[in-house]
């Protein structure tokens, strides 16, 4: 079931569009990442989700609940989470007193605030600094305290505008595991990311945004496509004849190790044949070809775009 | 509108007031000075001038005027970094995005600055009442405090001054991103009192009286009433996010 629809949504400030016509869809209990460099319209398309700014034109559901339904933007305000991309806590306050003050913000009952800030401050390490003033915390602890103020009235849709960004590596950790332990209890997170290798890890499907959606599918299927996949062809034994023959085939890339020749094809369904073929012609004894999957690691995000670029043009 | 959720914006609010000491010093800095400054001119005066008790009562008559010009620029103080505040803390976003309506926010704001403010100013009538009489008493023969003017104006001026300027301030700031314009702006709404001040002193004006006192202080809910919906409809938040890089 569609937990969020989203059809034609539009933004426009001025002349400038800021969100193109994205049309797409999340399941409930889904994590959906939103891929984009900055600039892209991540911030923007939440923003409208979330009904902190209007549409130009389109629309989305939430659950039952329409945006353009100006009686339901109270009850949707209810039903979401947000991680803001900007922590925006009460520096003067403690972490305890600005996850209380949200707590009565969103309407929770008292008890459900206060087990649900213990639980949180605990799970991300900080329940032992919950009465130190904001204003001394390290952007990492600020910005788990915005999480747990996401958390606090126990959403059933969560959206995470950059939540990483710009944190040391651990804190990144504890973030990512609480998304994906959130997943496992059935929510529905809508996660925007300008890191592909984030995306991958946390993500069930991914859309590819620059102010359009450039493509939407399953994690899975991108890093089919687009991790780089290396053919292995081991040899009975190896010769500059059999390098040249490879060579001559315009391969990516080409490492060799003992009597192994890893290749890096455009296309290695398309490509692999011609190789063996010039190889068995150089004199080379095959002896097995494998195809070894890279992780998208080490991919950058315009390795993405050049490629879905690429293939449009085709 | 649900009064609960106001209130429990304002003490947030004055939770961070209390600790923003430097704030709670200019607070109480100008009524405490008021307090004991006035009274220590009327004992000039009475020492040194040798003034009559006709003069002595003109003079704390006026006196009682300038609580009323200050229960319109001290909130100011504070109302302007209201709105423009959480702009800066950036917390903004994320109280818009709470299930709160325009008007809760609204009044949270304004309950959060009216509240510090009125303390304050109280405090400061406090201290003017018992120094007045303590210097008057001996001429006048009597204590001239506390009596009906004053009573109007400290208890219905006064505060009702306040909600106008409040009411200015707030509106104010959620259209301006510095505490300092949204200051400088809302010390326009202080003009008309200097007025009237300047008319009282020609003796255009008689703001000795109650009934004129009365007269003000109607004027001054309706224009805080007047201004709150204006607030209400012009309270847009998108502008409020997105007019703030
Ligand atoms: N308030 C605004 N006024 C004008 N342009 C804006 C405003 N907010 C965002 N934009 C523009 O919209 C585009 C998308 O921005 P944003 O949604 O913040 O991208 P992202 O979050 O992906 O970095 C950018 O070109 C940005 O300059
Ligand atoms: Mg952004």
């Amino acid at each position: 079931m569609p937990m969020i629809e989203v059809s034609g949504l539009t933004k426009k400030f001025g002349q400038i569009t800021a969100v193109d016509s994205l049309t797409f869809s999340v399941d409930e209990g889904e994590v959906f990442g939103l891929l984009g460099p900055n600039g892209a319209g991540k911030t923007t398309t939440v923003r409208m989700l979330c009904c902190l700014i209007s549409r130009t034109s389109g629309t989305a559901k939430l659950g039952d609940l329409d945006i353009s339904h100006r009686s339901e933007t109270m009850k949707i305000r209810k039903m979401i989470g947000i991680v803001h991309d900007n922590v925006g806590l009460y520096e003067t306050l403690t972490a305890y007193e600005n996850l209380e003050f949200y707590g009565q913000m969103y309407e929770a009952p008292r008890d459900l605030v206060k087990g649900n800030i213990k639980e949180y401050l605990e799970m991300l390490d900080l329940w032992d600094q919950r009465d130190r003033r904001v204003v001394s915390f390290s952007k990492g602890m600020k910005q788990k305290v915005a999480v747990a103020r996401a958390l606090i009235h126990d959403p059933q849709i969560l959206f995470f505008d950059e939540p990483t960004a710009n944190l040391d590596p651990e804190a990144s950790k504890v973030i990512r595991d609480l998304i994906l332990k959130l997943k496992g209890e059935g929510r529905t997170i809508f996660l925007n990311t300008h890191n592909l290798d984030e995306a991958q890890r946390t993500c069930d499907r991914i859309g590819i945004l620059k102010t359009k959606l450039i493509a939407v599918d399953t994690t899975k299927n991108l890093e089919n496509a687009f991790a780089r996949k290396v053919t292995a062809i081991v040899l009975a034994s190896l010769n500059d004849s059999i390098l040249n023959a490879v060579e001559s085939r315009n391969p990516k890339r080409v490492t060799v190790e003992g009597n192994t020749i890893r290749i890096e094809l455009e296309d290695p369904d398309r490509d692999t044949p011609s190789v063996v073929s010039a190889i068995s012609g150089a004199g080379g004894q095959i002896k097995s070809v494998k195809e070894e999957g890279v992780s998208l690691e080490g991919v950058s995000l315009e390795d993405v775009y050049l490629s879905i670029m690429r293939r449009g043009q085709n | 509108m649900r009064l609960w959720k106001s209130w429990a914006l304002a003490r947030k609010d004055m939770k961070i007031l209390r600790r923003r000491k430097s704030l709670v010093g200019g607070l109480l800095v100008i009524p405490v000075l008021l307090g004991i400054g006035l009274p220590a001119i009327l004992e000039y005066v009475i020492t040194k001038k040798g003034a009559q008790s006709s003069v002595v009562v003109d003079l704390l008559g006026a006196f009682a005027y300038f609580f009323v010009l200050l229960s319109v620029v001290l909130p100011l103080y504070i109302s302007s970094y209201s709105i423009v505040g959480e702009k800066l803390e950036r917390s903004i976003e994320p109280l818009l995005a709470t299930p709160t309506s325009d008007e809760e926010i609204l009044l949270g704001k304004y309950i959060g600055v009216f509240i510090p403010v009125l303390i304050a100013i109280w405090l400061g009538t406090a201290i003017f009442m018992i120094m007045a009489d303590a210097f008057s008493s001996a001429s006048l023969g009597y204590y001239y405090y506390p009596n009906q003017s004053f009573g109007i104006i400290v208890l219905i001026a006064v505060p009702l001054a306040c909600l106008y300027a409040i009411s200015f301030s707030v509106f104010v700031s959620a259209k301006v991103n510095s505490a300092q314009t949204a200051y400088q702006l809302g010390v326009l709404t202080a003009v008309p009192f200097f007025i009237l001040y300047v008319l009282g002193e020609l003796g255009i004006v008689s703001l000795v009286s109650d009934l004129n006192i009365l007269i003000i202080s109607a004027a001054l809910l309706v224009m805080a009433v007047v201004m709150f919906f204006i607030s209400r409809a012009t309270f847009k938040r998108e502008e409020i996010l997105t007019s703030w890089k």
